[in-house]
């Protein structure tokens, strides 16, 4: 199973949250991505959940968030 | 429990606005409903004055208040400061729309409409510093945020203007000193306010909703710059004598087509291929802006407001309504902290929203605003009572569609709760040797 990274900080709305759903798109299911954002996605974890994306939120110390996404179905 | 990433207010605050929000547009209906003749003779009286500031100030206002309690956070990607201030300013605005939509309706009442839009003036006075306050944390560089910020600006002159319209009622000192400028409250209001608001935040839930790439933004830079020099116009022609009315409208209409041309732009960029019915109606609102120049050139001002207050602003806010109150109950009930924020067991977005609402909002609005601008136009009662029947409809679906999406949203998270609390009872049930089930812990909040 593939995992990919992608560092979305620094990058204006919504873009972060069309990076990786677009990025996740293209993964197999049973793939791993790994986002970094400048803040928790809030809204994009409902979209995950829609798109049937399971996902873990670590908060980092700086205020970032790092999001470890498994496609699903 | 602390929320995950609880960036903007408590999610209590933007969720019972908006729900308030949703309630006005069908009372705004039954009003119409009970007096349509009101719409069929001079357009100033007091009974479409204040169906006119309900409209705008429990509906369209509203939204707005609600939606900046969350969404400059996300937008400026940083924290709302003082996020409980919408405890004080959104009861404000609520009475103080109240008061002045009563103040109208009791015949131009002064004791009504100055209390009431001293409140309104100051609820939103006080949102602005916050917006401000936020925004220079972290300060925006694209032309959606520039836009969302000057939307509240020109909000909080337009009704800070309506105050000193009020008080120009009372006292001819004050009146003698301002002049009547309703004509420059009337153009900050409805296109600095409400067209630069949905320029800014449409471009961005636009973009999101419909998920579509980053493009060229300068239609959106136009449409703000277009929108302020108008302002600019009406000003001069308020308080210096100018004549730039039509200088003015042309501007207003330069922005409206940029702002359409700016959303077939996003949706041409889409990956999302099917939009969901809320978002449809938000780009549909968008064909009520050419029927309202054509009102406008045929001479028919007043069916031209109806068309765009009623048609453009109202099926757009709308459609965002539904939408932003979807995700933020869903955050708000399952990006729990408590679970670190691991995925599990909440409902989809789109499970949340009755699906046989969507017409009834669409159509009902749409169908309200078509109508009343008919009457309008050819002073027919039926019409306006057609309109009436049309908005309540439109409107009680749009009410009831935001009640379902709290319910729905709140009661399953419950429900997972529960499931979560028997399977804990049933494993401590069995003893320390039984299997664990991982779900138990998982499911609780998330």
């Amino acid at each position: 199973m593939a995992e990919k990274f992608l560092d979305n900080r620094g990058l204006e709305p919504p873009n972060p949250m069309i990076r990786t759903l677009e990025t996740l798109e293209g993964m197999a299911r049973g793939d791993v991505l790994v986002i970094h954002n400048d803040r928790v996605p809030i809204y994009l974890l409902p979209q995950l959940a829609d798109a049937g994306a399971s996902y873990e939120v670590e908060e980092q110390a700086d205020g970032s968030a790092k999001v470890r996404i498994t496609k699903g179905e | 429990m602390p929320r995950l990433g609880a960036d903007g207010a408590p999610p209590a605050l933007p969720i019972s606005t908006l729900l308030v929000g949703a309630l006005a547009v069908a009372l705004g209906g039954v009003w119409l409903l009970v007096s349509p003749a009101a719409f069929t003779g001079y357009l100033g009286g007091p009974r479409v004055v204040a169906l006119n500031h309900l409209f705008t100030l429990l509906y369209v206002g509203l939204v707005f208040a609600g939606t900046l309690q969350q969404l400059p956070a996300v937008m400026f990607v940083t924290k709302l400061v003082w996020p409980r201030l919408g405890w004080l300013t959104l009861p404000l605005l609520v009475a103080g729309s109240v008061l002045v939509v009563v103040g109208f309706a009791r015949g131009f009442d002064v004791a009504w409409l100055v209390p009431g839009a001293a409140a309104v003036s100051c609820a939103w006075l006080a949102l602005l510093v916050q917006l401000l306050a936020t925004a220079a944390r972290r300060w925006p560089k694209d032309p959606g945020s520039h836009a969302l910020i000057l939307s509240v600006v020109f909000l909080t002159l337009a009704v800070t203007l309506g105050f000193a319209l009020s008080g120009a009622r009372a006292s001819t000192q004050v009146a003698t000193q301002l002049g009547y400028p309703a004509k420059l409250h009337f153009t900050v209001g409805l296109f600095g306010a409400f067209l630069l608001g949905i320029v800014g935040s449409g471009q961005k839930l636009l973009s999101m909703f419909a998920l579509s790439k980053g493009g060229p933004v300068w239609r959106v830079r136009y449409a703000y710059l277009a929108v302020c020099a108008a302002v600019l116009a009406e000003a001069l022609t308020a308080f210096a004598g100018a004549r730039l009315t039509h200088v003015a409208e042309a501007l207003l209409g330069a922005a409206c087509a940029l702002q359409a041309w700016e959303v077939v732009s996003i949706l041409g960029r889409r990956l999302r291929k099917k939009l969901e019915a809320p978002i449809e109606r938000y780009v549909l609102a968008h064909a009520f802006m050419p029927l309202a120049a054509a009102a406008l050139l045929f001479g028919q001002g007043g069916a031209a407001v109806v068309l765009f207050l009623v048609g453009f602003v109202g099926l757009a806010v709308s459609g965002m309504l539904v939408k932003i109150l979807s995700f933020l109950t869903w955050t708000w009930q399952f990006a729990g902290a408590a679970t670190g924020g691991v995925s599990g067991g909440a409902p989809l977005l789109r499970d949340l929203v009755r699906d046989e609402l969507e017409p009834v909002i669409t159509w009902g609005l749409a169908v309200g605003a078509l109508s009343l601008a008919a009457g309008v136009i050819w002073k027919v009662e039926a019409l306006a009572l057609l309109a009436g029947a049309a908005t309540v409809a439109g409107g009680g679906a749009l009410f009831a569609q935001a009640c379902h999406v709290v319910l729905t949203t709140v009661r399953a998270k419950r429900r997972l709760a529960t499931e979560a609390a028997s399977r804990a009872a049933a494993h401590a049930q069995a003893g320390p040797g039984a299997a664990r089930d991982p779900g138990a812990a998982k499911d609780v909040g998330a």
